[in-house]
């Protein structure tokens, strides 16, 4: 999406801030989900189950679709797995839809030195994706869970609501 | 998925004595214009550090360097995922900070999956081309099958010459090697 063309550097004025700023109703959209029949069937393959566990609480308490479990009499939508020896990325989450069951990759190596809050964060951000919504990637959405970089804020924002209420 | 590893060739070892081990020819980004009917397919990364910042870019960054794309190794899977990644051999032609040989390897996130005919890109960052010059950033250490690799940072830590925002990218990179030195 051309980011590149909005580095921030230190010296870019308010003014040229401002004008870049999204309105605060701007609807951030990934353009796919893996919602299949008003449900997220997923397979847990990560280690990092408790921030598994967490992402997926967050996101059911809201009215719409839920994440359950893939099992046997079940078709699976999602895959999360670890991604291992590359700790030099600059990634630590990301989601993908595929053919067959979407993806959600962890990286291990960043995830292992992050705080329980960050883990937290990563899994219900990349969680977030396979819902259809979309990287928040304006400083002023530093609060939400779809904020494009790792943070440890832990509770979905007004406009992480609002996007979701859009979608579902 | 088992895709991880398909090994198709030994590819060309560099004058420094480095190799890729485990790659296979990445057949659709040799050239600006991949075959036909091929899908491509952007993922958003969730990113450690908020590198539309410049300075923080640098300080997270232990390979700065400006340098010409050579040759496409072809992809690399990482452990445990099903996205390619792809390798790219480097002239370097300044470096900014640690020194580099004459010659490196470059990870980059993205690249041809012929199971899906799909094109990965990641954050939006097109494919490096070969014979073009790019400012770099990433840190040293690619995956299992480009161990010797630079990772370089998707997007903003691979800029194109004559970008708009290569003499700030420059100026940045210089004063985080002063610093460093």
């Amino acid at each position: 999406m051309g980011r590149r063309k909005v580095f921030a550097t230190a010296v870019l004025g308010a003014a040229s801030a401002l004008s870049l700023a999204a309105p605060a109703n701007a609807d951030h959209f990934s353009g796919w989900n893996s919602v299949d029949n008003g449900e997220i069937r997923y397979q847990d393959n990560t280690k990092y189950n408790s921030a598994l566990s967490f992402g997926i609480e967050k996101w059911n308490g809201l009215s719409g679709p839920d994440f359950k479990p893939d099992s046997f009499s079940t078709i699976e939508d999602l895959n999360v797995t670890d991604v291992s020896g590359m700790c030099s990325a600059s990634w630590i989450g990301r989601a993908t839809p595929q053919i067959g069951a979407d993806k959600v990759e962890l990286n291990v190596c960043l995830m292992d030195q992050s705080t329980q809050n960050e883990r937290w964060h990563v899994a219900a951000h990349e969680l977030g994706h396979t819902l259809g919504i979309g990287d928040h990637g304006n400083i002023q959405y530093y609060d939400a869970m779809m904020y494009a970089t790792k943070t440890s804020y832990l509770t979905l924002s007004q406009h992480d609501i609002h996007d979701y209420v859009a979608l579902w | 998925m088992t895709r991880r590893l398909i090994i198709a060739a030994i590819f060309t070892l560099l004058a420094s004595g480095c190799a890729v081990s485990e790659t296979r020819p990445s057949s659709a980004p040799e050239s600006s214009s991949p075959p036909q009917a091929v899908k491509t397919r952007d993922v958003d990364q969730l990113m450690v550090e908020d590198f539309s910042n410049v300075a923080t870019m640098m300080r997270w960054s232990d390979r700065v360097f400006s340098g010409t794309v050579l040759e496409n190794l072809g992809i690399v899977v990482p452990e445990g995922s099903s996205l390619p990644g792809t390798v790219f051999r480097v002239r370097v032609d300044k470096s900014f900070g640690a020194p580099l040989g004459a010659e490196v390897l470059v990870y980059q996130d993205g690249g041809f999956d012929e199971s899906e005919n799909a094109l990965y890109t990641f954050n939006g960052d097109p494919l490096l081309e070969v014979g073009k010059q790019y400012m770099l950033a990433g840190r040293a250490g690619g995956p299992a099958g480009a161990e010797s690799a630079i990772v370089v940072i998707p997007d903003f830590g691979t800029v194109a010459a004559g970008d708009a925002n290569m003499p700030d990218l420059i100026k940045a990179a210089q004063a985080s090697s002063q610093r460093r030195s």
